[in-house]
């Protein structure tokens, strides 16, 4: 893009449409605090010379986004707590049919982001320790997270162009002939992550 | 002293849980349909010879088989800087496969136009020839940990080119009386000059490992701006597909008119065999 003299022409312009409604119920009070809400939206865009000309769903449009956060303070000191998120997967484009080109396996598409990842959703926990006894001129604090904790494979992507390697790792064909045998695959970022947070604040 | 050691150590039984698989085997639903498209492929070289243009339909499976596309009728126009034309029928020799005879090669300062009517519908496509790079000369690497096998080197030509490998060890001991998809091996190798994010972050591509003896015919084919546009849109949809930076899905170029799809390419090609030695 940045080594292309004419981008202008590589730009279309449309339009956005967005909807939607949120609620959301929280509790500060005393040890258990925490909150739930849920929206509902929905994320649609026009553009001109895309996807036929006709309306079509953006990749974020993502009609159910529900989130629930719970926190226990043990002592003055400690604290634990949990969220869990839950969210409709991205709106992608996968191929609705392909075509042998020179031995390549091409995907066709007909509509723009006609299908959906899976559901988002994973669990996070943490658990917080205030490391100063009393703060007063400042305060510093550390947290360990355990984010994703049931190791839900939550993919970001979908591809139909590899295949298998004797190792079982996915990979593009290397040949044309023998033909490969290609898979779908999916691609995650993390499944169990662990995280240290060290948090220093003055008053 | 146990606590100081409590969190590194906790640490490095968690480490490994970072580098799970990023990518994995899935079943996908697709709800696939099989389009009235047509699927084009035709290349007409500088040599004489018989050239060929192949006719096909979409597949709705992934690893499906293209059905042809016969009885089509299928003709290549030369059109000279004089507006001159010349036009030469392709007869079809096998379902979906059409053939010139051998007396049309392409030339500089033509413009070539394939001519394909079936069922009633009309579909061209133009494309010229331009110059091809030398080739450069064959390199290749020992295979690590395996005395007799290599692996190819491959580099990019100054040029947009297409480079295609046939590799060939039927021939030699041990390996004659093997299947001829164990024996051979069919590499295809594109040289395009844009810059690509997706194509510097592309995904890991499988290694075509052959012993040493074997025979290795390589072709190369030059490449216009506009086949090159082609064949970026085509990397992207395959190859440079699934790294680490994406670009958006979405239809493969072509030269043809619409209801057509794949590409009709003229180039001139320079070829070589060479066989593999031992390397010290």
């Amino acid at each position: 893009m940045l080594m292309n003299p004419h981008i202008e022409q590589e730009l279309r312009f449309g339009t956005g449409e967005a909807y939607g409604f949120e609620v959301l119920l929280k509790k500060y009070q005393g040890r258990l605090n925490g909150w739930i809400g849920y929206a509902w939206s929905r994320s649609w865009r026009h553009i001109e010379d895309i996807n036929n000309n006709e309306r079509y769903r953006a990749a974020w449009d993502r009609p159910h986004d529900l989130s629930f956060y719970l926190s226990y303070n043990i002592s003055d000191r400690w604290m634990i707590s949990m969220n869990w998120l839950y969210m409709t997967g991205f709106a992608f484009s996968s191929p609705t049919s392909f075509y042998k080109y020179n031995g390549l396996t091409v995907p066709i598409y007909e509509v723009k982001n006609n299908d959906r990842l899976p559901d988002y959703h994973r669990l996070d926990m943490n658990a917080e320790f205030q490391i100063n006894k009393k703060p007063r001129r400042y305060s510093h604090k550390i947290r360990l997270t355990l984010f994703n904790l049931y190791n839900r494979t939550n993919p970001i992507a979908i591809n139909f162009n590899k295949t298998l390697y004797p190792n079982g790792e996915p990979v593009v064909p290397g040949k044309v002939y023998p033909p490969p045998e290609l898979f779908a695959t999916q691609k995650y970022l993390y499944g169990i992550t662990p995280a240290i947070n060290y948090t220093f604040t003055f008053k | 002293m146990t606590r100081n050691y409590y969190i590194p150590s906790l640490l490095l039984i968690l480490l490994p849980l970072l580098y799970f698989s990023c990518e994995e085997k899935t079943d996908w639903e697709l709800d696939t349909n099989e389009p009235k498209v047509i699927v084009v492929e035709g290349v007409l070289t500088n040599e004489r010879k018989a050239h060929e243009v192949r006719i096909s339909r979409p597949m709705a499976d992934l690893n499906g088989t293209p059905q042809p596309v016969s009885g089509a009728f299928v003709a290549i126009w030369e059109t000279d800087q004089s507006d001159n034309n010349r036009a030469h029928r392709l007869h079809e020799v096998q379902p979906g496969r059409y053939i010139t005879d051998s007396t049309i090669m392409a030339v500089y300062g033509k413009l070539y136009t394939l001519f394909i009517l079936y069922q009633g519908q009309e579909y061209t496509g133009s494309s010229y020839m331009v110059p091809v790079d030398a080739l450069l000369p064959l390199k290749y690497h020992k295979v690590p940990g395996e005395e007799f096998w290599y692996e190819l080197n491959f580099s990019e030509t100054d040029q947009p080119s297409m480079m295609e490998i046939n590799l060939n060890w039927g021939h030699l001991p041990g390996f004659r009386n093997l299947p001829r998809e164990e024996t051979r091996a069919r590499i295809v190798y594109y040289t395009v000059k844009s810059i690509d994010v997706n194509k510097i972050f592309k995904p890991a591509k499988e290694r075509v490992p052959f012993p040493v003896g074997t025979r290795v015919y390589r072709r190369q084919y030059s490449m216009n701006q506009e086949q090159e546009d082609f064949v970026r849109s085509l990397m992207a949809e395959t190859e440079w597909r699934g790294g680490l930076f994406d670009v958006q899905p979405g239809n493969v170029r072509t030269n043809l008119s619409p209801g057509a799809v794949g590409y009709f390419s003229v180039s001139q090609v320079v070829a070589d065999t060479s066989i593999i030695l031992p390397l010290p």
